[in-house]
């Protein structure tokens, strides 16, 4: 396979003539009053402006309605034309750039309104001002712009926005992705940006199918309800991780169609960062319990199960849960931290799990001590002495454990569960836990 | 706790008592006609009488429709790799079925939705059959109930949520203001509500209520939200068991050109985790927003401050942090407009934690349309610097970008886009200076022939993607091309083939290096005979091929749809 030199050679040359040929395009009558600015105190202003219901106050270049933004085929433009010194004596409205215009009708309190009927797909180069009765206007510059109503409602447009999202972070287009994400992105945008990159870094070959199950209108934003089956390749080890959730996204209305403006948990994109990028804290309910992928703050891509949780808690801390099975003294699991995997007791976990008790291989190094009954969130550090290489008495459901590692990290877990036999014929036992690993050597901090 | 409890819900029933004594009577009026008391047009009321609300007597026309969509795909999965592939080979149905009623009781006006799927594969969804969506509303004057799947929306900070329930709202003088409340089941599929299924997530019940009182300039509304955890679920593992409730109210003042609102909540949670004491939390939220045109200037600032131990299981908010944000927008004059923005936001709010991460950026760009006279000549040019660093020095990052973006539109009918981003010294790890740069160009145009009768929209974009190997300092490389001609034929017709390469290359094997090869070739039919419906029929070719053979795959796909709907509507005069 090889790599397409040529091909980003060429899509600089492209770009390079096309700004050069652009400029040399130019007419000779460009304005180089560039610099002029300001406007008169006394001049009317024209404020809350709308389409139907769609507000087109901050409408920079260019609008897209969707057809059934449309009343009745017509769009009712309102607006308010206020003036502090003097009189509003009119507000006249132009489709064409200014080169016609049409009189709007003007109530008291210098409300106003205009309607029309657009044709489906025509750019309009629309312009409103406001006239005062001495003959001075508005600013006209501060809104006009170009809007043509497309054949599509605005559900078709949300859904387009959402699955070119979903093509673009698959195809690992990071910033092809950002640029369809809203200048006012609910979550962390920064983080947001960041966090993509790091998902790229951390796994590859994204495939993502997605289904929408509802988009729900709220105040010009679309809730989206997906479900979403998803398989990625962690770089780091080649595994094939897939997972199957349910979760919501926010499109906003975005001068030429839906940009990306919120996202919640379980997140579909920017899964490095779920703390900065989700605007809520919590897990979408339909995928508490499930197994997602998850980057962990190494790097590392992998699947864990979704608790409800989505605390903000230190970033060099890695937490997981996990389930242990033994069967007979020679074929029991044990644990490894840093890997976060699940391994025979034969292969140097960190600790080992046999029936309800826990132990550690001499080997390893590690040395544990019982913190007592506490909830393993509320552990922010864990002591500097007092540990052993055994546990001094039995293993308990609900008190937290502390390791100190052979490799100088710290870590912690509770038990949910402790020896429940699961299969009485073939004598087997299984134990779940909830752990905290401390990415950082020598750090005690959780 | 309970007498702080005691005191808030006193002091909302308060407000609830004062805004429900200044509303005065309740009015008659369709919502959906009515705006937001600052916004409405006398003039538009003289235009549009016939949206003013319906006449008293008048009998809203009844409406029946149905919508079936069905879709059978066939995948064929080739290669040594294909258990990676996404598919399940062979043959597969995805069938959905709408149904809305309308208005069917004289008298009444109300809406019945029904959506139910039916599949063959997992692929699609667990369930072989499924309701996705089930709701009834109804309504009698100032009052409407809802019954089945609800979007109910208090307040960002107390609730914004999906639920199966029901709700009411009640409307005084117009739209702006009304009195609402919901409960539910927060069950995202109606199987885990109707039956128990494997999959089904610990159940979550709640509700809340909103008071909104607004007049000309300004609103405030009065929020109440409480959500509770079923303890002893049988479908609980490790999850934490939440029981809260939350108030807040939010508000909005405009005046001319400057609107401003805000948001102040308060949460108390108790929270019960799987082997630990019952935990209570309580913590504040607030928000407050400004957008206003002052002279030639648009200022839009935001600040939010979460406390930690603030959680809203059914609205937003991320606790344990602040935010500021401020925009600043100019216009220079026709052609160019300026803009700064300043971002902080921090977590650790109360130094409680053993780290602070703390991000701020900066930004100043301009943007220019109609440049050089041009009328399509659009553009962007901005730098941006982003700083993140943590109390502890684990991290101290700086970041520099730079974006440029071109647009025109070439004789009438070929349009250009172009887009260069490069971030520059990221010291995201370590001491390493990563740059990342990204290439895109676009090109697309639009022809008509026959009299307009065809429509022609070749498109053609490339876009290249360098990111610094944060491991070996070279570079990963994403590329893609992709080209497309689509034709359609006096809206009867549509027609397209769609090439597309995406390629991953990775620095010195670090990743595993992949490209996929797609060609996909659809028509769409959408004859007459179907009254809106339309035909489909679609085929793709995917490769996957990586660096090691062995992990290659091909898929083949095949896709027919029918989509069409059946309607029955009241013609009466005047329905």
């Amino acid at each position: 396979m090889m790599r397409i030199h040529r091909l980003r050679i060429v899509t600089i040359l492209l770009f390079v003539a096309a700004a050069v040929g652009l400029a040399a395009l130019a007419p000779q009558n460009a304005s180089a009053a560039w610099w002029k600015f300001g406007k008169s105190d006394d001049l009317p202003d024209i404020s809350d402006l709308k389409f139907n219901q769609v507000n087109v106050n901050d409408v920079e270049d260019h609008l897209t309605l969707g057809k059934d933004d449309l009343d009745q085929g017509r769009v009712v433009l309102r607006g308010r034309a206020t003036l502090d010194q003097g009189k509003v004596g009119k507000v006249e409205v132009s489709l064409d750039g200014g080169k016609t215009w049409k009189k709007a009708l003007l109530g008291d309190r210098g409300i106003f309104s205009f309607e029309f009927t657009p044709v489906l797909e025509r750019p309009y180069a629309f312009v409103v001002r406001a006239l005062s009765t001495t003959g001075k206007s508005s600013d006209v510059e501060d809104h006009t712009f170009d809007f043509t109503v497309s054949s599509r409602t605005n559900t078709e447009a949300v859904k387009a926005a959402f699955f070119e999202m979903i093509r673009l972070y698959c195809a690992e287009n990071s910033m092809g992705f950002m640029n369809g994400v809203s200048p006012n992105f609910d979550g962390n945008l920064s983080a947001l940006a960041d966090a993509v990159q790091n998902d790229f870094r951390a796994f590859d070959n994204i495939r993502i199918q997605a289904f929408i199950t509802r988009i729900v209108e709220f105040d010009n934003n679309f809730d989206v309800y997906f479900t979403f089956n998803r398989q990625v390749m962690s770089t780091r080890t080649g595994q094939l991780l897939k997972d199957q959730l349910a979760s919501t996204c926010e499109f906003t209305r975005q001068g030429e169609g839906y940009q990306l403006y919120s996202l919640s948990h379980p997140l579909i994109f920017g899964l490095s960062d779920p703390e900065n990028v989700a605007s809520s804290g919590f897990v979408t309910e339909e995928s508490v319990g499930r197994s997602a992928i998850v980057v962990t703050k190494d790097g590392q891509a992998k699947e864990e199960v979704l608790g409800q949780t989505a605390g903000q808690g230190d970033s060099t801390v890695q937490e997981g849960s996990a389930s242990l099975v033994s069967q007979g003294f020679n074929n029991a699991e044990g644990f490894v931290f840093e890997d976060d995997t699940v391994v025979n007791c034969q292969d140097s976990p960190d600790f080992c799990m046999e029936f309800h008790m826990l132990f550690i291989p001499q080997a390893s190094g590690n040395a544990i001590q019982d913190l007592g009954t506490r909830n393993l969130d509320d552990v922010r550090e864990v002591p500097e002495t007092g540990y052993s290489q055994g546990l001094q008495g039995e293993t308990r459901v609900g008190h937290v454990y502390a390791f100190r590692l052979g490799n100088g990290h710290y870590a912690i877990l509770s038990f949910s569960e402790l020896g429940t036999e699961i299969d009485p014929v073939n004598q087997v036992f299984r134990s779940r836990f909830r752990y905290k690993y401390q990415t950082e050597a020598g750090k005690r901090t959780f | 706790m309970k007498q702080l409890k005691k005191t808030v819900l006193g002091a909302f029933l308060a407000v609830l008592c004062a805004f429900g004594w200044a509303t005065g009577p309740a009015l008659a009026q369709d919502p959906a006609d009515a705006m937001e008391p600052s916004e409405i047009p006398e003039a538009a009321q003289m235009q549009q009488p016939d949206r003013m609300g319906q006449p008293a007597g008048e009998q809203p026309a009844y409406e029946v429709h149905m919508a079936n969509r069905t879709d059978i795909f066939w995948y064929g999965v080739t290669g040594p790799g294909q258990a990676s592939s996404f598919y399940e080979p062979g043959w597969h149905i995805l069938q959905e079925n709408d149904f809305r009623a309308a208005n069917l009781k004289d008298g009444w006006d109300s809406l019945f939705n029904l959506n139910v799927r039916t599949t063959d594969t997992d692929q699609f969804d667990p369930e072989r059959f499924s309701i996705q969506r089930a709701d009834w509303r109804v309504k009698k004057n100032n009052v409407t109930g809802y019954l089945g799947d609800y979007f109910a929306n208090l307040s960002q900070y107390t609730m914004s949520q999906g639920i199966k329930g029901a709700a009411f709202k009640m409307q005084f003088q117009d739209a702006d203001n009304y009195l609402t409340a919901n409960y539910g089941s927060f069950d995202g599929q109606w199987s885990y509500l109707l039956r128990e299924t494997d999959d089904e997530p610990m159940d979550r019940y709640g509700g809340g209520m909103r008071y909104q009182f607004a007049r000309e300039g300004w609103r405030l509304g009065a929020n109440l939200a409480t959500v509770q955890d079923r303890r002893g679920d049988s479908n609980r593992a490790f999850e934490d068991v939440y029981d809260q409730w939350v108030g807040a109210f939010d508000w909005e003042y405009r005046s001319g050109p400057v609107v401003m609102n805000g948001e102040h909540a308060y949460a108390e949670t108790e929270k019960d985790s799987v082997n630990a004491p019952r935990d209570n939390m309580y913590g504040t939220a607030n928000r407050v927003g400004l957008r206003a045109r002052l002279g030639v200037v648009t200022a839009n600032a935001r600040w939010e401050r979460v406390e930690p131990w603030f959680v809203s299981v059914a609205g937003g908010a991320t606790p344990d942090r602040t935010r500021s944000y401020v925009k600043l927008d100019t216009r220079v004059n026709r052609t160019f407009k300026l803009y700064g923005m300043f971002d902080y936001n921090a977590n650790n709010i109360e130094d409680d934690g053993p780290v602070t991460t703390r991000n701020t950026t900066g930004e100043l760009g301009t943007r220019f349309s109609r440049l050089f006279g041009r009328q399509s000549l659009n553009g962007t040019l901005a730098l941006r610097r982003k700083w993140t660093d943590t109390s502890d020095d684990s991290r101290d990052m700086t970041s520099d970008r730079i974006k440029v973006s071109l647009s025109d539109r070439l004789w009438k009918t070929v349009r250009l886009k172009g887009q260069f981003e490069a971030i520059l010294d990221d010291h995201a790890f370590d001491d390493q200076s990563p740059d990342d740069y990204f290439y895109d160009l676009e090109i697309s145009s639009r022809h008509f022939l026959a009299d307009r009768a065809w429509e022609l929209s070749p498109s053609f974009q490339v876009g290249i993607q360098e990111r610094e190997n944060l491991t070996t300092g070279g570079d990963d490389v994403s590329e893609m091309v992709r080209a497309e001609m689509a034709a359609a034929y006096r809206r009867l017709l549509r027609m397209g083939l769609n090439v597309e390469r995406n390629s991953n290359f990775f620095d010195q094997h670090t990743g595993i290096d992949s490209t996929r090869d797609r060609q996909n070739l659809y028509c769409e039919s959408t004859p007459e005979w179907l009254k809106g419906g339309r035909l489909r029929v679609e085929v793709a070719n995917n490769d996957y091929m990586f660096r090691d053979p062995t992990l290659g795959f091909n898929e083949k796909i095949v896709q027919f749809s029918v989509h069409f709907d059946l309607d029955k509507k009241d013609t009466k005069e005047g329905a």
